[in-house]
């Protein structure tokens, strides 16, 4: 598997304060999905619909998780990669029969929210289940304020 | 070579495990002079997961996805179900029953139907 990090322009990632992202994740202000996470295909891939990957995308305290399903795939057949908020997932499934061999491409690009620890974006794949865990950064964290 | 290595079969609703619904899974055939191979895409499926019997010359699998998100996960957006898979397939009077073998890998479950010794084309020598 190649996970390839793209260095973005910073200003792109963290030119709000660290209160947007608060106020972005507080439970009265909860954004709807599709602002928080911008569902789209690759450009090439309109005309291929089929192989768009198929994905979940789940949040906990401190990352999001984006679970695409990928069976026959093999690992080094995965390519991940992030330029600027945009997160770009193929796959190439190869299969060789008696024809001959061929390559399916599956791909699906998705934006991801601001505040992304991007030094820490993780994948793991596994029962041909590709699961990409993005790190909040810590400013974008959940935290408990104390009163005094 | 034909494709006649199995049928699918409609599953009666009786079968879904414990009255969870299920679902056909996609699947393919790989055909040689030795074996037809029936390859399952049973993505999120671990190798516990996966029941296959064979009964009366059919085929019988059925799996449920073993990785469900923890529970600390709040799902933001789901395309992909949870739902478990099933697929029926009588086998041709070609398979030599006694000789399945099937193997996962990689969210793909492979079940290998060797041919009949007594099916299998050859050539005969002319004296």
């Amino acid at each position: 598997m190649k996970l390839t990090r793209c260095q973005p322009d910073a200003s792109s990632f963290y030119a709000q304060s660290p209160f947007d992202g608060l106020f972005r994740h507080s439970p009265a202000g909860l954004p709807s999905f599709e602002r928080l996470f911008d569902l789209a295909s690759l450009p090439g891939t309109k005309s291929r619909r089929p192989a768009a990957l198929a994905v979940d995308v789940y949040e906990d305290d401190g990352h999001y998780h984006a679970q695409f399903e990928v069976p026959g795939v093999k690992k080094e057949d995965v390519k991940i990669e992030l330029e600027d908020r945009r997160l770009a997932v193929t796959a190439s499934r190869k299969t060789s029969t008696a024809e001959g061999e061929s390559t399916i491409e599956l791909s699906r690009a998705l934006t991801v929210p601001e505040g992304i620890d991007v030094e820490n974006i993780s994948a793991k794949l596994e029962n041909g289940l590709l699961t990409v865990t993005l790190p909040k950064a810590a400013a974008h964290k959940p935290r408990v304020i104390e009163l005094n | 070579m034909n494709d006649t290595c199995c049928h699918p079969q409609t599953s009666d609703t009786e079968s879904a495990v414990e009255n969870r619904p299920l679902r056909r899974p996609r699947y393919r055939i790989e055909n040689s002079p030795d074996a037809h191979t029936v390859l399952v895409e049973l993505p999120g499926v671990a190798k516990e997961a996966v029941q296959l019997n064979l009964e009366n010359g059919i085929l019988h699998l059925s799996a449920v996805r073993a990785s469900n998100p923890p529970e600390t996960w709040k799902p933001l957006h789901r395309e992909l179900s949870d739902i478990g898979y099933e697929l029926r397939l009588k086998l041709n009077d070609r398979v030599d029953e006694s000789r399945l073998t099937a193997g996962l890998e990689a969210g793909v479950l492979s079940v290998v139907l060797p041919v009949k010794e007594v099916v299998k084309p050859r050539s005969i020598a002319i004296q």
